[in-house]
């Protein structure tokens, strides 16, 4: 039986070079990928607090204490007199 | 042949040297695998541990109500500080903290400190830009009410840590508070945050959103109506309730007064909701009920004569009165003008266990269901003295929750029919699934439809020309019972001259109603304390205001005719 020459002894390697070499970069890609997940993260955070906070400024605008007193203060509205006719819709 | 020697110890010195070095590491691989794996583990990934933001807080249209959102908390870790004086300089002004208290805290011997919770953003970016050792800021949640005081005693209130302390908030705090977020996450070298490999937390313990059947526009018309009367009685106390006859549904609750929050803290008691909590003698709104048993049990008729004695009648040693001087009245006039004298007439031909049994069916002396915390059975004793009837046909010698007075004219709005309040619409998840909806209950048919016909009649009447003319709403039906009740002075033991309660109970539009209101002033400081003077025109303004924004058309054909005519 002939014996292997050392180039083909080499060839044999390769495949398990590869493997251990994709298992290297799987790794450092997961610890990449973990990074950009987290600052993804840091970012939903920011836009959930920015959306809350603009949830609150909203309820703080249309609370009714507020748009009344815009009513009444600065558009200069009064509630309805009775000589006023309501158009009421069948319900 | 001596280099081959030489080389061949080497090999063997070499090779003996990478077998030790095999063995150590097959022993620290293999055999120590737990201990070093737990320390890496330790050094690279850690369990973070938050509380979650509670869950939002919504009335039956989903107008926002209640939200929580991260605010900075300041706190120290006292041995990494150095320059004490310095911080004290600094923080003592930012957080509005006496400097000795600041002190003692800085001097602790703990670990870590909290020097002040939940502090305003402003103040939170000052210190950050000191860049003070020792001294820090952590994220914490905090509850942010957007309608400021609106609902203040229904939604309740959190402490520090976000633990419901009253009203919605804690009745309901395991499904709004949800389970803490644990996550396990892992760092580098540096410190810096890799990513979030295993989450504990699951959709069943996120915290869930509440939506109330309270409606923002009624709630807000009937605060600033009774804050009118209450702050221009200087009353103790004043309550008014709006509820949906044919579900139960509260759509508001008002109770006045408010406290901040340094109050509640001082006094815990301020937290509790009178409208379910305080029991009261309701006085003459309580009459419909004893009238509506006399009428069910065929003991009278609508058109029946009473003597009323002139205003005064004595009955085994006590003296009853009436406010005004009356002599026969018909037993409708009897109820249109709150005649004491006589309605204990009429109590004294009832049969004191049936009527016991026909008042517990209204659900007075038991908790109505709502499932708020804090809420009172009332008072409902089964006396053997022979006054008991008589004087608790006029509401007195019973303790009445409002709710419970409340539900009670609901039902007979309903025809007969006592369903359960309800506060709470629906439970969601955070993204707006809903996980529960929560349908009318009723709970049992109290009185005929009959019975249901004539005292709605003899309601009617109260307002139209009674004592109740002031809940008047031109174009509707309305119908309702005034109440003014002397509170007992456990003092003197006597019934005061001074202290009393001013109410009025009623429901609109009829022949359909829809809609009933109860108001409560707790001892007006005014001349006139009557219910009818008093109470009454909350109602009619109240009420009025609710037909506009429901759109509730008029009974009255003119009205109809005019106002539907564009």
């Amino acid at each position: 039986m002939k014996k292997h020459t050392f180039p083909i002894r080499i060839f044999y390697l390769f495949p398990g070079l590869i493997i251990l070499l994709f298992y290297v970069w799987q790794q450092i890609q997961v610890v990449l990928w973990g990074y950009k997940i987290e600052s993804v993260q840091k970012e939903i955070n920011y836009y959930d607090d920015q959306n809350r906070e603009l949830r609150l400024k909203i309820g703080h605008l249309t609370s009714l204490d507020h748009v009344e007193k815009i009513a009444k203060e600065k558009l200069h509205m009064e509630p309805a007199k009775d000589n006023v006719i309501i158009i009421l819709p069948s319900r | 042949m001596f280099y081959q020697k030489r080389l061949f110890i080497c090999f063997f010195g070499l090779l003996f040297f990478l077998l030790l070095l095999a063995v150590r590491l097959f022993y620290l691989q293999i055999f120590q695998y737990n201990f070093f794996s737990q320390q890496a583990k330790k050094q690279t990934c850690y369990l973070e541990r938050r509380e979650s933001l509670r869950g939002v807080i919504l009335d039956r249209n989903n107008s926002l109500l209640v939200l929580s959102k991260e605010v900075d908390s300041c706190v120290a870790w006292p041995y990494l500080i150095r320059n004490k004086t310095e911080v004290i300089n600094h923080l003592t002004y930012l957080l509005g903290i006496p400097t000795d208290e600041l002190k003692d805290k800085l001097s602790s011997s703990r670990f870590f400190v909290w020097l002040k919770r939940k502090i305003a953003p402003s103040i939170a970016t000052k210190i950050k830009v000191l860049h003070l050792p020792g001294v820090g800021l952590v994220k914490e949640s905090k509850r942010f009410y957007p309608e400021g005081d609106l609902l203040w005693h229904v939604l309740g209130q959190v402490n520090l840590d976000n633990y419901g302390l009253s009203g919605i908030e804690l009745a309901y705090d395991d499904l709004i508070r949800g389970e803490p977020v644990q996550e396990l996450k892992e760092r580098d070298g540096r410190g810096q945050k890799i990513a979030n490999r295993v989450t504990v937390a699951d959709e069943e313990g996120k915290p869930k959103n509440i939506v109330l059947t309270i409606d923002k526009v009624i709630q807000h018309i009937a605060e600033r109506e009774l804050f009118k009367t209450y702050s221009a009685t200087l009353a103790r106390k004043a309550i008014l309730i709006v509820q949906e006859v044919s579900t139960g549904e509260i759509l508001a609750w008002v109770c006045y007064p408010t406290s901040s929050e340094e109050e509640w803290k001082r006094t815990p008691e301020l937290l509790n909701n009178p409208g379910i909590s305080d029991t009261f003698e309701p006085g003459s709104t309580f009459k419909v009920i004893p009238a509506c048993f006399a009428l069910e049990e065929n003991l009278t008729t609508s058109e029946e004569k009473y003597f009323c004695e002139n205003g005064l009648f004595k009955l085994y040693g006590i003296k009853i009165r009436d406010h005004e001087k009356r002599g026969i009245l018909t037993f409708k006039q009897v109820l249109a003008y709150s005649s004491n004298i006589g309605m204990a007439k009429l109590g004294l031909r009832m049969n004191k266990e049936k009527f016991y049994q026909f008042i517990s069916n209204f659900g007075f002396g038991c908790v109505t269901g709502l499932g708020l915390a804090g809420e009172s059975p009332g008072l409902l004793l089964l006396n053997q003295h022979q006054l008991t009837l008589p004087i608790l046909c006029y509401g007195q010698g019973i303790g009445v929750t409002a709710i419970q007075l409340l539900n009670a004219y609901s039902a007979i709005a309903n025809q007969g029919m006592l369903m359960e309040p309800q506060i709470v619409k629906e439970i969601r998840t955070r993204d707006g699934k809903v996980l529960r909806r929560y349908t009318p209950v009723p709970i049992r048919r109290v009185i005929s439809e009959r019975t249901v016909s004539t005292t709605t009649e003899i309601l009617e009447d109260a307002v139209e020309w009674g004592t109740g003319i002031k809940a008047k709403i031109k174009g509707y039906r309305v119908a309702g019972k005034t109440g003014t009740a002397q509170k007992f002075d456990p003092l003197t033991k006597k019934y005061s001259d001074t202290k009393h309660i001013a109410s009025f109970c009623g429901f609109f539009p009829l022949p359909q109603p829809r809609i009933a209101i109860l108001i409560v002033i707790d001892e007006p400081q005014t001349q006139d304390y009557w219910g009818g003077s008093l109470a009454a025109p909350v109602f009619a303004r109240v009420a009025e205001q609710v037909i506009q924004y429901l759109h509730i058309p008029p009974a009255e054909e003119k009205y109809a005719q005019i106002k539907g005519t564009p």
